[in-house]
């Protein structure tokens, strides 16, 4: 390991943000090492080009014409009714009958499983949990579960300013699943509107769960994450909880 | 519910009474203290001064509405940082194709080796292969060989374990032939 202070940490030394203690360390290292001190004053070097090239009223209309842009679109996933619900079963059978053989679930205890899939634009196509798909234009998603032991099923997504949406849910509780074994489709298909990231979490769990609980859940988690959509983990919503990570067109 | 659109005193300025002069205020603290270093991110990914100037407006339009998750770790560098990674990772892949024009082109001009420019080399070279991999491993790329993070610094930003992201990294450097073999 070098001895030299990381890159990192003479960053954070420069933008003066390492704690006291360690910024009296590293400030003590710097003074005597040339190396160091080379990277530092590099980075002020840096700082200073920067602000020749930037000054700082240019910087500060540039932010403040991005805050002030009207925003254009809301973000909430919209159901579609009978119509796509349709569409995207006649796609199911049509296009996708060769993939159903091995689909991309996420394995659950008891042989539960859950199941997202995208159809209605580009091909139609199963999304791993864990893993991030880009959403085309006009694509929608459905979403299937098989129950194994579990008896309820509710589904939520969250966007990327952390506005958590009921995407599944009956009367402000998880849905019951429905009779028998096999793959399950939720009904109707969903739409999710606006652009940048969509977290969908669909939970199984034993007994029914509030919406509302839920949804609190998932806005702590994305507060945990830095209100970075992408880096949630779990919501811990009670549940056994199934995630995938949409990027909308 | 969170509010973006500013001008209408923000939740997110909390800890600054008042509106527009604090804001300011803040604005100028975050320019001298992050300016170069977020702008110097832009630039490096988006290869373009007028997007990487309209992208770092972005990363702190998004600090002023989030001040409260930005101070609310122990490093804002870090925060912005990976915002600013994120954004313009994302922009380069919805601008697909000249994405891989451009990285492949980058990749085609590569100098010889020049122990001189060692570290200038090694950051054209994780840009030139970073349209290969998820945009998860290009973060971690990014911020281990350009911002100069320890693997646990890169693991804590990422939310991940650094097995996990000692991994990806591994990954990445087959891709160069292992020449950015993680240590």
């Amino acid at each position: 390991m070098s001895a030299h202070l990381s890159e990192w940490t003479l960053r954070r030394l420069h933008a003066g943000e390492l704690p006291g203690k360690e910024s009296e360390q590293a400030r003590e290292h710097v003074s005597g090492c040339a190396e160091c001190q080379r990277i530092l004053k590099g980075l002020e070097a840096n700082q200073a080009r920067f602000e020749a090239e930037v000054p700082f009223e240019r910087f500060e209309a540039g932010v403040e014409r991005v805050l002030n842009k009207p925003k254009t679109q809301t973000s909430r996933p919209l159901r579609n009714g009978v119509l796509v619900a349709l569409a995207a079963s006649v796609l199911l059978v049509v296009l996708v009958r060769p993939m159903l053989s091995n689909p991309p679930t996420n394995r659950l205890k008891g042989g539960a499983s859950a199941e997202l899939r995208i159809g209605g634009g580009g091909p139609q196509r199963g999304v791993l949990p864990g893993d991030t798909e880009e959403l085309e234009p006009g694509e929608k998603v459905r979403l299937a579960y098989v129950s194994g032991p579990y008896r309820y099923v509710l589904a939520v997504s969250v966007d990327e300013e952390g506005e958590v949406s009921e995407l599944y849910a009956q009367g402000g509780m998880s849905l019951p699943v429905e009779a028998g074994p096999g793959r399950h489709w939720l009904p109707d298909s969903v739409v999710f509107t606006g652009s940048g990231h969509e977290r969908v979490v669909m939970v199984l769990s034993e007994r029914p769960l509030r919406v509302e609980a839920v949804q609190a859940s998932a806005r702590r988690a994305w507060e945990a994450a830095g209100g970075k959509v992408e880096a949630m983990t779990t919501l811990d919503s009670g549940g056994e909880e199934t995630h995938w990570l949409l990027r909308k067109p | 519910m969170r509010q973006f659109v500013a001008g209408a005193s923000p939740p997110a300025l909390k800890g600054l009474d008042g509106g527009q002069k604090d804001r300011r205020a803040l604005l100028r603290e975050l320019y001298t203290a992050y300016g170069g270093s977020v702008y110097g991110r832009c630039r490096y990914l988006l290869k373009d001064t007028s997007k990487a100037e309209d992208a770092m407006q972005e990363v702190f339009a998004r600090a002023l509405t989030h001040s409260e998750t930005l101070h609310a770790g122990s490093s804002p560098l870090a925060w912005l940082m990976k915002i600013a990674t994120h954004h313009c990772l994302n922009q380069l892949r919805a601008e697909r194709a000249p994405w891989r024009r451009w990285f492949e082109r980058d990749e085609l001009a590569r100098p010889e080796g020049d122990d001189g420019a060692r570290k200038l080399e090694t950051r054209e070279l994780v840009r030139s292969l970073l349209s290969r991999v998820d945009v998860e491993t290009q973060a971690a790329v990014v911020h281990y060989w350009v911002d100069g993070m320890t693997l646990e610094e890169v693991a804590a930003m990422l939310g991940r374990s650094v097995p996990t992201v000692r991994k990806r990294l591994e990954q990445f450097a087959t891709l160069s032939n292992e020449e950015l073999k993680v240590p």
